[in-house]
């Protein structure tokens, strides 16, 4: 029964020309919204190549050069672009995905945005996923609105149920048929950014992403043909709808971001860089200022030589206490990442809490995350980059240090074979169960929904078929 | 086959039928004339079960459509005062659809006789049922009931709002339907639809059946004036 009137209801919306209207406009959003997105992939991926081809150019033909200098000099860590990238790019337009490695210094997006995070939790540019999450459940609504208001207002309803089907069967069937409509649009999507964008995919990562998505069209259809089916007129089932998606995509999401910047506020910009320099030079304690800590190590490694002057050292002392500086300095950042990352999770928490109100805000972050453009998954790529980071400044203080050179002599140069011989920078998104490790309060409030949903779908069964 | 005992329904306290007691046997056509708020629609939706009685028994083929509303519900066949079709289907479409509900499937060559049985032209039976005619989706009504098999008709204003050359072929239709033994209960305000169709006529007046009698007895001048007596009455 339910698969009869699935098949009718779909048929029926795809011959309405309203709907073909609708969704010929939904699909059009979804196109352009490729297409500026693929513009602007074009032309950063060609950016892109051309800055790693130079900078990779100019790191192999350094030739022979000082390891110092060429910590300052430095390199450059990219983000591959994927398809779930392309579809969702979250937080990535605030906060970039390309890093400078160099020494002495950790280079971090998040600086550029630290005082702005309300920014960061808030999708304002036209993307996939903005059509996806906001204005696909819209075209649902529109669908849906007058499901059963409207055939209860022209009496088809009663003929449906003496004809054998019950309120609960029209309700699932016609929700199933308004559901693979929003199905379609989103295969579409895939398949055109799959076409446009190619590549390889991670596609366990994507049949969890279409899951969600496909989790959230359901509740929507199921809510908006429940609140149909509940209202005395279609005319009030659409002001109903149209009230909660309002509340759903703009009042919950931006008072909820408000909120967690007003109860876990990040330090400026200005005031973040002030303290990682302090702590650098007075020490993490404020009790270990730099000189106090140099002179301490000098005394060790001359102890370690049996020498009594840096002149006597076989090594070069400059390559050791530039690396005990960076390893301070590493502390110094771990500290500073860490209140950090505290304070971004109480902001999120703030976000999957205010999810509870709006299943559009736990849709909106399990793809950001699934897409790896979430904060979380910029910060786990930042972590990436600064385990690199630290990997290649040691290996250049080490070379520094043990590479041949005294101390004080700042002019050595390493051969060439050890730079080119230095390796790259690789990044590994780390795929769906990691993201999801960090959002299954979304997902739980998602799959919370969608109960609710049919909770309420089974409560309708006993709605009446008459006008009142 | 169709029938009423001391069927009551009353709504905030106002009572909406007292006491209604009519019987509609196969093959018959019972008319309830009656003003707006007499209680015909009432009537129709307790045998429709959409309304529970609070007093009495509507019964559908020996069925208490309040004990046994599935059964009840397969015997019966309704057609709304305005009847709307899925407009982006046909005829056909529409036929096949609400057949299928019932469980039955027909093959195309079924359903065209459903069609043509109930007088849709054949070239309407491929058109989209948003460019019907009020009489053309009442006829779509129609077939959709034949293909239900259903014993009983309940039929609300079917009438209203059609022009004379249409009103005249659904009742030549129901006279039709009435010779395969189909019991029709029809709610109207049509007076002159009433004395050429039915077997019976029953007026209705605020909830109350006050007359019952039999078209044969009565001329249309004299069903006329007998309907503006009870009107009339206080």
């Amino acid at each position: 029964m339910i698969r009869l009137i699935f098949l009718n209801e779909l048929k029926g919306s795809l011959r309405d020309r309203r709907v073909q209207l609708l969704a010929g406009f939904t699909l059009l959003l979804l196109a352009l919204s490729a297409w500026t997105g693929h513009g602007a992939y074009e032309h950063l991926q060609a950016a892109r190549s051309k800055a790693a081809e130079k900078a990779e150019a100019q790191w192999d033909s350094l030739g022979d050069y000082n390891p110092h200098g060429a910590a300052h000099y430095g390199t450059y860590a990219y983000r591959p672009l994927g398809l779930l990238r392309m579809l969702d790019a979250g937080v990535q337009p605030y906060t970039g995905d390309v890093l400078k490695v160099e020494g002495h210094v950790q280079n971090e997006a998040m600086y550029a945005e630290a005082s702005r995070s309300t920014s960061l939790m808030r999708l304002s540019q036209f993307q996939p996923a903005l059509v996806l999450q906001a204005i696909v459940p819209l075209l649902l609504i529109f669908l849906a609105f007058g499901s059963i208001a409207r055939e209860r207002e022209q009496g088809v309803l009663k003929m449906l149920v003496l004809q054998g089907a019950s309120i609960l069967q029209l309700m699932a069937g016609k929700a199933l048929a308004y559901w693979s409509i929003s199905l379609g649009l989103l295969l579409a999507m895939v398949a055109l950014m799959a076409l446009l964008y190619g590549g390889q995919v991670d596609w366990a990562t994507l049949g969890v992403f279409l899951l969600c998505y496909a989790l959230y069209y359901l509740l929507v259809a199921l809510l908006s043909v429940y609140v149909s089916g509940r209202a005395q007129r279609s005319s009030s089932a659409l002001a109903l709808l149209l009230g909660a998606w309002l509340v759903w995509v703009f009042i919950v999401p931006k008072l909820a971001a408000q909120l967690g910047q007003s109860l876990y506020p990040l330090p400026s910009r200005i005031a973040f860089e002030e303290q990682m320099q302090e702590d650098r030079q007075k020490g993490l304690d404020g009790h270990n200022p730099s000189d106090q800590r140099r002179k301490a190590l000098e005394e060790q490694v001359l102890k370690e030589y049996g020498v009594d002057s840096i002149a006597q050292l076989p090594i070069n002392f400059d390559g050791i206490a530039m690396q005990a500086d960076e390893e301070y300095g590493n502390q110094v950042w771990d500290k500073h990442f860490g209140q950090y990352f505290q304070t971004i999770q109480q902001q999120n928490r703030v976000i999957q809490w205010a999810s509870v109100l709006a299943p559009f805000l736990a849709v909106r972050n399990l793809s950001m995350a699934l897409a790896g453009t979430s904060l979380y998954g910029h910060l786990h790529f930042q972590r990436s980059v600064e385990d690199y980071r630290r990997h290649w400044v040691k290996t250049l203080n080490d070379k520094h240090a043990y590479g041949g050179s005294q101390s004080g002599d700042w002019g050595w140069k390493a051969e060439a074979a050890f730079f080119q011989s230095m390796e790259d920078f690789t990044y590994q998104p780390p795929g769906a169960r990691w993201a999801l490790s960090n959002r299954w309060p979304e997902l739980a409030v998602l799959l919370a929904w969608f109960l609710l949903a049919i909770g309420a779908l089974a409560s309708a069964k006993r709605i009446s078929v008459l006008e009142t | 086959m169709i029938e009423a005992y001391n069927l009551s329904k009353s709504f905030n306290g106002q009572p909406a039928l007292k006491q209604l007691n009519l019987a509609v046997a196969p093959g018959e056509i019972y008319a309830l004339l009656g003003a707006n708020g007499a209680g015909k629609t009432t009537t129709i939706h307790l045998f429709l079960n959409f309304l529970k009685p609070d007093e009495g028994e509507a019964r559908i083929d020996g069925q208490n459509v309040a004990a046994n509303p599935q059964r009840a519900r397969a015997q019966i066949a309704y057609i709304p005062e305005n009847i709307q079709l899925y407009p982006n289907l046909s005829g056909m479409e529409n036929l096949a659809y609400f057949s299928a509900l019932t469980g039955k499937k027909y093959e195309r060559a079924e359903l065209e006789m459903f069609l043509t049985e109930a007088g849709l032209e054949p070239e309407a039976f491929d058109k989209r049922a948003r460019y019907y005619s009020k009489g053309m989706r009442q006829k779509t009504g129609i077939a959709i009931a034949l293909a239900k098999q259903a014993k009983a008709l309940l039929l609300d204003e079917p009438t209203s709002g059609l022009d004379p050359q249409a009103s005249n072929e659904f009742a030549s239709l129901l006279k039709r339907l009435s010779e395969y033994g189909i019991a029709t209960l029809m709610a109207t305000h049509d007076l002159f639809r009433a004395k050429e169709t039915a077997t019976h006529i029953g007026i209705m007046r605020s909830g109350e059946l006050v007359q019952s009698l039999r078209p044969k007895e009565i001329g249309q001048a004299g069903l006329e004036a007998l309907y503006l007596q009870q009107m009339s009455q206080p």
